[in-house]
């Protein structure tokens, strides 16, 4: 049961009581959306979306195509107005404040566009200032970065020559390059050898370790069970549900099944074998 | 080579074309094969009713001055559609997203260059058919006065081929941007692409020139004062023909109509084996450092400058963008394309004093023309250049003041040099007094930065983040009230002085002495720029990544 919420230094924080334990938990969200909705004309991209996300976890959006994961990673940044509802990013609105907001967050859009006239290194550098990082800091920070990515010795090539994954690893360190609190990845994995995705991975592991809170959306369920603190499965701009996986197995009265039978159940897209079927004819 | 591919790659890539631009993205009737059409129709009907129609009024003894002036439009028809075309093409093409080259249709589907080729440049031609129809309006509007049927027929059917011909130019040229980008890109290193920039801009410069009808007519009576003694310069053999026809000499017209034809199909044979020699299908891969640990400086030149370390990020990057980029070296190249044909048809020793007022006085407002040009086309696009990658500025913590501050730094660090050279190149060489040179350097400078903020507060407005089929970067709406803006402000900028060049008496009557004339022009430049400056932060604080 909730009781109050103030505003700390962190951002909103929850006192929860818990009848039974007679003891008071201390809860910091990174992320609370209230009845968010956005429409794009008559389109709606989302629904009374409302969602708290604790600091410190990795989040899993998960959804079909056009289910308004991108939307809503887009508004967290305050890259998109809500048509309505509210936003907090560490009890701050990214429409009211966006750049203390954005000084907090590192961003990875859906196949990332940078400056393909850059070098990655320039890029990086560019990256670098934008957020304020301090010179003395920098060169290494870039330097570390990209040795852990594998890009040393490509880094004063320009970016138009990079292959897409390449250019996905660019676009991770710069989200990283800040030692952002929040980290928003939309499909981050996208492009990547099977060898990068894993670094991505087990970054994603220690960041949460560091108790930096990641959401990143992705259609690849495996990886969201593995890495995945709690998942939310959208779906038509609506959130289906929420929760820690083996929560939402019981949730969907699947406790023994698959995850992939739990996310197609929700989804409504369980009748895919038919489907199928009826291509393959 | 299969028509049938052709005909889709034309249909292809102009619909591309048509849908992709303006505020209305979509499938207006306006925006089809068939609404194009209708369009060019309107032109030609508009254009042709007010031409003959003014012509209804002009008194008798004007008609018969303008009927030498009517033969030498129609002969002229041709090579001015050519030259129209190849501009138009040059700066259509070089607007290219090389981004978007390894994806086109021709380097994965059972497509040949040659179609490809064919069905770009008749996509291009199709695109600017309006310099068409109201060429030939115009010219028919004239021809019918003076019974000149079957000339105008002739130098209709000529244009129509040159318009094609200038199609495939423009192909060639594009062939060698090509050829000389990816020479330099592949070489690598910071100087090469300076280099590269440089000798894209020259290519351009020297196409334009070489097809340029008013220049190409000066050189070339220079050699030859008759026209007739010009029968072996190809670019004049479409004009031979109208001049043959006009005498009533069929054998002539016949003769010169088949070598124009051999020659159009000889360029349209060079551009496709240019366009597939110097293919270019992906990116090349650039280097730029040796791959040791980068330096990081402190605050720098800009830091300096009073730039915080977002901002002079920011500058160096848009810097970067003007340099690197082919299809941004185009805002540098057309303003050069533009001024140095008019530049070069001054004579630097004028006849008379009164000759020699008026020229000073042109002088001086092409050199202005050149600096507001710079200034407002850099500027202009310096949203729209961001492109899709516009999102690393979106979700940084990157405040307007900072975002104002550096779209306008950058361009008008640039356009300074323009802004300094253009006034003081002129006056050394056409002998300006000091006070005109004084006048002339204020001037410049003023007009770039007024030119810069009206740009500046143009670009978030009409930004154009479309990369395909080619990089727009500012919308059409956009550029046109730049232009009329940049026009309106200027002149009145050089109102105080124009006034005093040319009705000294009476300036002087009021008090207005050539100081006093320079300093009201500036105080009205000021003005404009201080009004600039508070609409151009507003559009930033605006603008709005939805």
């Amino acid at each position: 049961m909730t009781r109050q919420g103030f505003h700390s230094a962190g951002g909103v924080s929850i006192i929860k009581y818990c009848p039974l334990a007679e003891y008071v938990v201390l809860m910091a969200f990174a992320v609370e959306a209230s009845l968010l909705s956005k429409s794009y004309g008559d389109t709606p991209a989302l629904k009374n979306l409302s969602l708290k996300i604790e600091a410190g976890q990795v989040f899993g959006l998960l959804g079909p195509n056009g289910s308004g994961k991108s939307t809503f990673m887009k508004t967290m940044v305050g890259l998109i107005q809500p048509t309505s509802g509210s936003a907090r990013i560490f009890g701050k609105d990214p429409q009211t404040e966006p750049l203390a907001v954005r000084s907090m967050v590192g961003y990875v859009p859906e196949s990332a566009r940078l400056y393909e006239f850059l070098t990655a290194r320039e890029y990086l550098d560019f990256v670098a200032d934008l957020y304020g990082v301090p010179v003395t800091e920098k060169g290494e920070r870039i330097g570390q970065f990209l040795e852990a990515f594998e890009l040393k010795g490509r880094e004063d090539e320009m970016i138009s020559g990079f292959s897409q994954g390449m250019k996905q690893k660019v676009a991770i360190i710069g989200a990283l390059i800040h030692r952002p609190k929040l980290l928003i990845m939309d499909e981050p994995l996208n492009g990547l050898d099977p060898r990068s995705a894993k670094i991505v991975k087990d970054l994603l592991n220690k960041l949460a370790a560091e108790g930096i809170t990641t959401i990143f959306s992705t259609h690849i369920l495996e990886i969201a069970q593995v890495i995945c603190n709690r998942v939310a499965i959208m779906y038509r701009g609506e959130l289906l549900s929420e929760g820690r996986i083996e929560e939402l197995k019981a949730k969907a009265g699947l406790e023994g099944g698959s995850f992939e039978e739990v996310f197609l159940k929700l989804t409504g897209t369980d009748d895919v074998r038919a489907v199928v079927e009826e291509l393959a004819r | 080579m299969r028509l049938q591919n052709v005909r889709i790659i034309t249909e292809i890539l102009l619909l591309s074309q048509l849908r992709i631009r303006g505020e209305r993205k979509g499938q207006s009737w306006y925006r089809t094969p068939k609404g194009l059409m209708a369009i060019n129709l309107v032109v030609f009907i508009g254009a042709f009713f007010a031409l003959y129609g003014g012509l209804h009024f002009m008194p008798e003894d004007m008609m018969i001055w303008l009927f030498p002036l009517a033969v030498q439009l129609l002969s002229t028809l041709p090579l001015i559609t050519l030259g129209f075309m190849v501009l138009y093409g040059i700066l259509f093409i070089i607007g290219e997203s090389s981004q978007y080259a390894s994806s086109e249709m021709v380097n994965y589907m059972p497509v040949t260059t040659t179609e490809y080729v064919l069905g770009s440049s008749l996509s291009t031609i199709f695109m600017y058919l309006f310099i068409l129809t109201a060429a030939f309006a115009l010219s028919l509007a004239l021809a019918i006065p003076f019974g000149l049927y079957p000339v105008w027929g002739a130098a209709a059917l000529l244009s129509v081929f040159f318009m094609v011909v200038g199609g495939f130019i423009a192909e060639i040229i594009r062939a060698l941007v090509n050829r000389v980008s990816s020479t330099f890109s592949k070489r690598g290193g910071r100087s090469a692409l300076v280099t590269r920039g440089i000798l894209v801009i020259v290519v351009l410069v020297i196409s334009q020139l070489f097809f340029n009808p008013n220049l190409l007519f000066r050189a070339l009576q220079w050699f030859a004062p008759q026209i007739q003694a010009l029968w072996f310069v190809p670019l004049i053999w479409p004009s031979l023909v109208v001049a043959f026809l006009a005498v009533g000499n069929i054998w002539g017209a016949a003769l010169y109509a088949l070598l124009t034809v051999c020659f159009g199909l000889a360029l349209m044979g060079l551009g496709v084996f240019l366009r597939s020699r110097y293919w270019a299908p992906l990116p090349v891969s650039v280097k730029l450092g040796s791959g040791k640990a980068g330096t990081y400086g402190g605050r720098g030149l800009l830091g300096r400058l009073g730039m915080s370390q977002q901002e002079a990020a920011l500058v160096r990057k848009d810097l970067h963008s003007l340099f690197r980029r082919k299809e941004m070296i185009r805002f540098l190249a057309i303003p050069i394309v533009i001024m140095v044909p008019i530049l070069l048809t001054f004579s630097v020793e004028p006849a008379s004093a009164e000759e020699r007022l008026s020229t000073m006085s042109a002088l001086a407002g092409t050199c202005l023309m050149g600096s507001g040009m710079f200034g407002l086309f850099i500027s202009i696009v310096s949203m729209g250049q961001e492109g899709p990658a516009l999102w690393n500025l979106y979700s940084s913590p990157l405040a307007a003041k900072s975002l104002f501050r550096a779209k306008f730094l950058a361009p008008f660090l640039v356009s300074l040099l323009p802004a300094f050279a253009l006034p003081l190149v002129v006056s050394l060489i056409f002998g300006f007094t000091s006070m005109w040179s004084i006048a002339l350097l204020s001037s410049s400078l003023i007009l770039c930065t007024l030119a810069v903020f009206i740009g500046s507060y143009l670009a978030p407005k009409y930004m154009d983040l479309e990369e395909k089929p080619r990089n727009a970067y500012i919308r059409g709406t956009g550029m046109m009230i730049g232009f009329a803006l940049l026009a309106m402000c200027g002149l009145t900028v050089m109102l105080p002085f124009i006034f005093y060049v040319f009705w000294k008496e009476i300036a002087l009557s009021y008090g207005i002495t050539s100081t006093i004339a320079v300093l009201m022009s500036a105080a009205v430049g000021i003005a404009f720029v201080l009004l600039f400056y508070r609409l151009a932060y507003r559009a930033m604080e605006n603008v709005s990544i939805e």
